[in-house]
C-alpha cells in the first residue's frame, strides 16, 4: 500500500514534465526539420573550424619562426660586424704600440664606415697610469676627440678580465637606445681566429687596454621592432637575465626593466625555443617564438592568438549565416509540411467533434492518399454506423416506451401481483394487488426490503426466492400470513440473467387461496356425494345379498343369473365410488394407510385364485408362480394393497382378448418383493406410457375395444404404493403384450415393528377392528 | 369374554337398520334398535347390550358425541360394552376419532354385507 502510494507520487511529476512537453504536431515536426538541418551543419562547421584553426597556427608558426630567425641574424650581423671592426682597430693599436695619429685615422673610418656610432672610448693602461681617449660625434658632425686620466679600477677593465668582449645596452643624453660594445686590447695576442668578434679574452697582466664603441641602434632596433606582419606580429628584445632592451611600445619599454617572470620570457631564459602558445609580456594569450642571439639576447616574436585565429571569425560567420538560412529554410519547409500532414489530421479532429456534437451528415474529408485518408474513411464508416445505431436506439426506444407503457397497463392490470426487486431484495415497483396481499400501498412500499414485507413461508419455514441465478423459478405451496388470515400463493419468479438495469427479477403472485378453497369444496363435495351415495348402495347390497342367500331354493335360473348381474353391478358401482374417495383423499392429502406385516405372496396368490372364475368367464388363463414357497412379509396396508393388485389384474383381463394368458408372478429379493402381471395382450404403446399413471387416463385404444373404466386405477395404485415406498411402473414394450410391476419392502422387524399400525381388516371386508394397544 | 349375545344397532337408515336387525336375528342374536339417541338412551333403561352397533351419522346428537357419554357416564352403565361405529364417511379420521375415544372398531357400510356382522361380533369375542 504505501509502495503504490510512493509510486503515484513519483510517477505525477513525470506526468506534469511529460504534459509540459506535450507539443503540437506541427511544433515536432518543426524541431524535426531543424535538427535535421542544424545537426550536420554544426558537426562540418566544426570539423572546419577545428582544422582550419590548426592550419593557421602551423602557418603563423612558421611565419614567426621565419620572421624570428631573419629579425636574429640581422641583429647578430649588426653586432659582429662592429664587434669585429673594433677588434681589428683594437689590434692595430697593440701592434703599432700607440701611435696615435694611426690609432685616430683608423677610429676616425670608424666613424665613416658607420654612421651609427657616435663615440669611442680607447683606454690604455700601465702599471703606472691609464689613459682614456674619447672620440664623439658632435651634433654638427665632426667628432671632437678628449684625454682624460683614467681610473685604474676602471669598470669597463674589471669587466673586460678575461672576456673577449661586452656588450652594454643603455641611452644617451637624446634619450636614443644605445649599445655599447667593448673588445679588450691585450699585450699579446694568440694566434688569429675566426671566433666571434676575432678577439681573445685576455687576464689582467696581459690587458693592454680596451676599445669600446657606443652606437645609436635606433634604426636597427627601428628595423626589427618594426617588422609586423598581417596578423599583427611584432618582436621585442630581452638580454640573457630577462631585462627587456627593446620593445615597439616605447612607454612600455620605459616602464618595465626587469621581465623575467613573463611566461614568454621564462621560457627562453630556460632556452625552450620551440613555438608555442604562452602569455605575453602584456598578458595576453599569444604565439609566441624565441630565439638567441651571439650575445645571448633574446628576440621574442609573438603575435596574439586571437589575430591568428580572426580569420577563422570569417569562416564562423559563413557557418553562421548557412546556420541562419537552414533554420529559415528548415522552418518554412517545416510549416509546410507540417501543414500539409496536420490539414488531414485538424480535419479528422473537426470531423470528431461533429460527430461527437451529434453531426453525422457531414462525411471528413481528407484525400491524401495515405493511412490518413483510411482512418478518414474508417472514420466516416464508424459515423454511418453510429448514425444507424442511434437511429435503431431510437426506433427501439420508442418501441421500448411502448413496451413500458403496455407492460404497465398490463402489470397494474392484472389480477396477479407482480413486483420488481433489485438484486439486494429491495422493492422497486410494486403492483396495487400485490401491495394489497399485505395491506400495503404500491408507493410506499417500494424501497423497501421484499422479505421483511412478505414472510413467505414454506411447510412452516420461511422462504426467501433465491434471486443470485438467472432464470425462471416457480414456487408452490407457499404461505403468506396476514392479519390472521393466512393467503396461499404460487410464485413464479425470473431472475434476469444479465440485469441491464436495476431490476434483478420480477416476482409474480398468484393467490392460490380461492382455488384453493374452491379445490377443497369440490372435493368436500364429492366426499359428501360418495357419502350419499354409499348409504343406499348399502342398502341395495344389503337386500341383494338376502335374496342371493335364498334364490337357489326360490328363483328360477334365469333370474338367478339376473340377480347375479345386479350383485356385480351394485359391486361395481361401490368400487367406483371407493376410487372416487380415494382420489379426494390424495387431492386433500389426508390419503391414510395402515401399516401391518402383510404376508403379502398370499394376499396376491388369493387375489389371484379369486380371479380365476372371472377370467374362465372370459376364457382367458390366469396363472400365478412365485420364486418362494414360504410367506413373504411386507410392511404394508393390506385393503390398498388389495386395492392395487386387483387393479392390475384387472386391467390386464380388461385390455385382453379371450384366450389370453395373464402371468401374475412374485419374487422376493433380500430387500424387496417384486409382483408383475403380464399379458400377451396388444401391448402400450411409447407414447402413452407416460401418461399411464397420471390421473383420468385411459388407453386411447380402450375406447375402441369398448371397454369400460374410469382410468384411475393406475393414478390411484401409484400413490398408494409410492405412500408405501414402493415402486410401479410398466416394463418396455417388447411386442409381446406388457407387463406392469410393483415393489414393496420385505418386513424388517427391526425397522418395521415400530411403526405397524394398530388396526387389522381381521379378513372381513369393510370391519377395521382396533387393535389392542401394546 | 364370550358370549356378547345382546346387540343393539343405532341407525337413523330404517332399510340399513332393518337389513342388519335382519341379518343379526337370523344368526340368533338378540336385537334391539334406535334411529337417534333419544331412542337410545330410552332403550338403555330396559336394555343392557353387551355389543353396540352406533352410526357416526345420527339426527342431532352425532354418534361421536354418544360415544364419550357411554364411555364417560357410569349411570348409562355402558362403559364396558363393545362398541362399533358405522360410517360411510370419506375421511377415515372420522373412523380414528371414533377409535380414540373407545370404539373398538369400525364397519364401512358401503363395503360390508350384513351377513357378515356376525363375524364381526365373532371377532369381537376373541378378545
Amino acid at each position: 500500500m504505501g509502495d503504490g502510494v510512493k509510486a503515484t507520487g513519483k510517477v505525477k511529476p513525470l506526468l506534469r514534465l511529460a504534459r509540459m512537453f506535450r507539443l503540437k504536431i506541427s511544433a515536432k515536426i518543426l524541431i524535426y526539420f531543424l535538427l535535421i538541418a542544424l545537426v550536420p551543419l554544426v558537426v562540418v562547421s566544426y570539423v572546419l573550424v577545428t582544422s582550419a584553426n590548426n592550419q593557421l597556427l602551423q602557418n603563423a608558426s612558421t611565419k614567426q619562426q621565419t620572421i624570428a630567425t631573419d629579425l636574429t641574424r640581422r641583429v647578430n650581423n649588426y653586432l659582429a660586424n662592429n664587434a669585429n671592426l673594433l677588434a681589428y682597430t683594437g689590434r692595430l693599436y697593440s701592434a703599432q704600440d700607440f701611435d696615435a695619429k694611426q690609432i685616430d685615422d683608423s677610429i676616425l673610418t670608424l666613424f665613416e664606415q658607420n654612421a651609427t656610432l657616435k663615440r669611442v672610448i680607447l683606454m690604455t693602461v700601465t702599471k703606472e697610469a691609464g689613459n682614456e681617449r674619447k672620440y664623439e660625434v658632435l651634433p654638427n658632425g665632426t667628432i671632437k676627440i678628449e684625454n682624460k686620466v683614467l681610473d685604474t679600477s676602471s669598470e669597463i677593465l674589471k669587466f673586460l678580465e678575461n672576456k673577449p668582449y661586452f656588450i652594454s645596452t643603455g641611452r644617451d643624453q637624446d634619450n636614443s637606445p644605445e649599445v655599447g660594445i667593448g673588445i679588450p686590447i691585450l699585450k699579446k695576442y694568440g694566434p688569429a681566429n675566426d671566433e666571434l668578434f676575432n678577439s681573445q679574452g685576455g687576464s689582467a697582466d696581459n690587458l693592454s687596454g680596451a676599445i669600446a664603441g657606443y652606437y645609436d641602434i635606433s634604426n636597427l632596433w627601428q628595423s626589427v621592432l618594426s617588422t609586423k606582419n598581417d596578423n599583427g606580429a611584432y618582436a621585442y628584445v630581452v638580454d640573457s637575465s630577462g631585462t627587456l632592451v627593446a620593445h615597439p611600445d616605447s612607454g612600455f619599454l620605459d616602464s618595465h626593466q626587469k621581465i623575467d617572470n613573463v611566461q614568454s620570457v621564462r621560457r627562453f631564459l630556460d632556452n625552450d625555443l620551440a613555438t608555442t602558445q604562452t602569455i605575453s609580456e602584456k598578458n595576453v594569450d599569444v604565439v609566441s617564438t624565441p630565439r638567441k642571439t651571439i650575445n645571448n639576447w633574446g628576440v621574442i616574436v609573438q603575435e596574439p592568438v586571437k589575430t591568428i585565429y580572426a580569420s577563422i571569425n570569417s569562416y564562423i560567420q559563413l557557418a553562421a549565416t548557412v546556420g541562419v538560412i537552414a533554420i529559415f529554410l528548415s522552418t518554412i519547409v517545416g510549416i509546410f509540411f507540417s501543414r500539409q500532414l496536420i490539414r488531414p489530421i485538424r480535419e479528422l479532429t473537426m470531423g470528431a467533434k461533429r460527430m461527437e456534437r451529434g453531426e453525422f451528415d457531414r462525411p471528413i474529408n481528407v484525400k491524401t492518399n495515405d493511412e490518413l485518408e483510411e482512418l478518414a474513411d474508417t472514420f466516416n464508416g464508424m459515423a454511418q454506423g453510429i448514425k444507424k445505431l442511434i437511429s435503431d436506439l431510437k426506433t427501439n426506444n420508442v418501441r421500448l416506451k411502448f413496451e413500458q407503457i403496455k407492460l404497465n397497463n398490463i402489470i397494474s392490470s392484472v389480477s396477479d401481483g407482480v413486483i420488481a426487486v433489485n438484486s439486494k431484495g429491495e422493492i422497486l415497483s410494486i403492483n396495487p394487488p400485490a401491495a394489497k396481499m399485505i395491506d400495503g400501498n404500491s408507493k410506499t412500499l417500494e424501497g423497501k426490503s421484499i422479505t421483511d414485507q412478505f414472510p413467505f413461508k414454506h411447510d412452516e419455514e420461511p422462504f426467501t426466492p433465491d434471486l443470485t441465478n438467472g432464470g425462471i423459478y416457480h414456487y408452490t405451496d407457499l404461505t403468506l400470513a396476514h392479519n390472521s388470515s393466512i393467503i396461499y400463493l404460487d410464485l413464479m419468479v425470473a431472475v434476469l440473467e444479465h440485469p441491464d438495469s436495476d431490476v434483478a427479477a420480477i416476482i409474480t403472485l398468484h393467490d392460490q387461496t380461492a382455488s384453493r378453497e374452491l379445490s377443497f369444496m369440490k372435493l368436500d363435495f364429492v366426499a359428501i356425494a360418495a357419502h350419499e351415495l354409499r348409504t343406499p348402495l348399502t342398502v341395495v347390497r344389503g337386500y341383494l345379498d338376502i335374496l342371493n342367500t335364498s334364490a337357489a331354493k326360490e328363483l328360477s335360473v334365469f333370474n338367478i343369473e339376473n340377480l347375479s348381474k345386479a350383485i356385480v353391478g351394485a359391486n361395481q358401482l361401490r368400487e367406483l365410488i371407493n376410487k372416487l374417495l380415494n382420489i379426494a383423499r390424495i387431492e386433500r392429502g389426508d390419503m391414510e394407510i395402515f401399516i401391518e406385516k402383510l404376508n403379502i405372496s398370499k394376499l396376491v396368490r388369493d387375489n389371484v385364485e379369486q380371479h380365476k372364475s372371472m377370467a374362465a368367464q372370459k376364457q382367458q388363463i390366469l396363472s400365478y408362480n412365485s420364486n418362494t414357497d414360504s410367506n413373504v412379509y411386507a410392511p404394508a396396508d393390506a385393503a390398498s394393497i388389495v386395492e392395487v393388485v386387483n387393479n392390475l389384474i384387472g386391467n390386464a383381463m380388461k385390455y385382453n382378448g379371450k384366450g389370453g394368458q395373464i402371468v401374475v408372478s412374485l419374487t422376493a429379493g433380500e430387500k424387496e418383493v417384486r409382483i408383475e402381471v403380464a399379458d400377451n395382450g396388444p401391448g402400450v404403446p411409447d407414447d402413452l406410457r407416460e401418461r399411464l399413471f397420471t390421473k383420468f387416463y385411459r388407453a386411447e385404444r380402450s375406447l375402441i375395444s369398448g371397454t369400460r373404466g374410469t382410468g384411475l386405477g393406475l393414478f390411484i395404485s401409484k400413490t398408494i404404493i409410492e405412500l408405501q415406498n414402493g415402486k410401479i411402473g410398466i416394463e418396455p414394450d417388447k411386442g409381446t403384450g406388457s407387463t406392469f410391476y410393483f415393489t414393496l419392502p420385505i418386513y424388517d422387524p427391526a425397522r418395521d415393528d415400530e411403526q405397524v399400525a394398530k388396526k387389522s381388516s381381521g379378513g372381513i371386508r369393510g370391519w377395521f377392528k382396533k387393535r389392542p394397544s401394546s | 369374554m364370550a358370549g356378547l349375545k345382546n346387540v343393539l344397532v343405532v341407525e337413523d337408515d330404517a332399510m340399513i337398520r332393518d337389513l342388519y336387525k335382519m341379518a343379526l336375528a337370523n344368526a340368533d342374536y338378540t336385537v334391539e334398535v334406535a334411529d337417534s339417541a333419544d331412542e337410545l338412551y330410552a332403550k338403555l333403561d330396559r336394555f343392557k347390550p353387551d355389543i353396540m352397533f352406533l352410526d357416526v351419522m345420527l339426527p342431532g346428537t352425532s354418534g361421536l358425541e354418544i360415544l364419550k357419554e357411554l364411555r364417560t357416564n357410569s349411570e348409562l352403565d355402558c362403559q364396558d360394552i363393545k362398541v362399533v361405529v358405522l360410517t360411510n364417511l370419506a375421511q377415515r379420521t372420522v373412523a380414528d376419532n371414533a377409535m380414540e375415544n373407545g370404539a373398538d372398531g369400525y364397519i364401512i357400510k358401503a363395503d360390508i354385507l350384513p351377513k357378515d356382522l356376525p363375524k364381526v361380533i365373532e371377532s369381537l369375542e376373541e378378545d
